[in-house]
């Protein structure tokens, strides 16, 4: 990888058979898609063989980062999740916030390929350069809180954590994904999580990342972001609410998506 | 004589300090390594945030535990100089104080000299969680 910002690697799971392995993220891959949702598409383009069941084995759970995430850069800590979506039968990637993105770069990966299906119940653990699938089986049936809340008593602190919980399992096509009180929901990645029997990942990461820019002038234009950002007045509703900070202004331009009164029928 | 203060009721996790930090001291984000750590408890949806950082309460023992001159107190500015090339990789002050780290990757010792008594951790902090002091 020439370029900055990324890590140079995905990894790769095998849940069928529980190896792992390494995949150099291509430069041309960097150069046309950037990252996130673009990793994604490219990824599931190149590897899904068309009219597959989006809940059987051949489907692939994406994860991707890009090249800002876990760096200074404002509001870069998103990581996508990405699969052919049980909800819409198409490609589809979904966003959450938090330090997990960011820390499975710190971990050296800008994403992880999940394909197979795991005979039981497991959680994915990526400690640095260790990764290990470990039976989750007690965490089986348990919603997302409980589960993290065990997962975290037995692997120690650290570790970023995310999982399914019951909807997952039983494969609801709305499910999502979940660390902490973040969400992946979109396209229901969740059912994708469950059908392959993949509880929850927790990773950990002690590296860093280098950016391609010298590093004055990087922390000069993040600086630079950071105060157009705090200078806006939107910003301290997103502090208090988050995304739904957003709903007054998105429903003064008419475009959330109800169905207006008396229309209902039609 | 002043010093950093935290103020967790207005810390939202976003952990802006470790990243500024490690950038500007090792040049590459690295916030594990980072000389100011925030800790939330995870047992509760949306619990405290605490915070590791140099509150200089201990008196210097860091340099005190020092055995050769890679430790030092720059009285001027009072703040603790750390010098990487004459360190030894004792660990003789992590084990004076909870605040001071180690970078995995090149394993530099990771101590906070108050950035010369203009800490980036307080003027990044986008909430204003974290304050220049003077102490009490």
């Amino acid at each position: 990888m020439k370029y900055g910002g990324y890590t140079g690697k995905f990894l790769t799971v095998d849940l069928s058979t529980g190896t792992f392995g390494t995949w150099d993220t291509p430069d041309e891959m960097a150069e046309e898609y950037l990252g996130g949702r673009g990793f994604i598409a490219k990824i599931l383009y190149d590897r899904l063989e068309p009219k597959i069941d989006p809940l059987g084995p051949d489907n692939i759970i994406v994860f991707a980062t890009g090249p800002a995430t876990g760096t200074l850069i404002p509001t870069a800590g998103r990581i996508a999740i990405g699969a052919k979506s049980p909800l819409t039968n198409t490609i589809s990637a979904s966003y959450m916030g938090g330090h997990f993105g960011g820390t499975l770069k710190y971990a050296g990966y800008d994403g992880i390929i999940i394909t197979g299906v795991s005979p039981k119940p497991v959680t994915l653990v990526i400690d640095d350069a260790k990764v290990s699938l470990r039976d989750a089986s007690n965490l089986w049936g348990k919603d997302t809180k409980e589960s993290q809340d065990i997962l975290r008593e037995e692997l120690g602190e650290g570790f970023e954590l995310g999982s399914i919980g019951p909807a997952g399992e039983n494969l609801s096509p709305i499910s999502t994904f979940m660390h902490v009180q973040r969400a992946a929901g979109r396209g229901g990645v969740g059912a994708v999580f469950g059908s392959k029997n993949l509880k929850a990942v927790a990773v950990r990461g002690t590296g860093g990342i280098t950016v391609g820019t010298p590093a004055a002038e990087f922390v000069q234009g993040c600086r630079e972001m950071h105060d157009i950002i705090m200078a806006n007045p939107v910003r301290p509703a997103f502090r208090f609410a988050g995304t739904t900070g957003m709903l007054p202004v998105v429903n003064s331009i008419i475009g959330l998506p109800y169905e207006p009164p008396g229309r209902s029928g039609a | 004589m002043s010093h950093v203060v935290f103020h967790k009721e207005l810390c939202t996790d976003c952990r802006m300090c470790s990243q500024i930090c490690s950038m500007n001291k090792l040049g590459s984000v690295t916030p594990a390594s980072s000389c100011i750590q925030i800790d939330r408890d995870r047992s509760i949806y949306y619990g405290d945030m605490s915070c590791r950082v140099c509150d200089m309460t201990r008196d210097r023992a860091c340099v005190e535990a020092c055995p050769v001159e890679a430790l030092t107190y720059d009285a001027d500015l009072d703040v603790v100089r750390f010098d990487a090339d004459l360190c030894t990789e004792c660990l003789a002050c992590m084990d004076e104080c909870p605040n001071v780290g180690r970078d995995v990757k090149s394993g530099r010792i990771m101590i906070c000299d108050l950035c010369d008594g203009d800490p980036m951790c307080v003027k990044w902090c986008p909430e204003g969680a974290l304050t220049w002091e003077a102490r009490a």
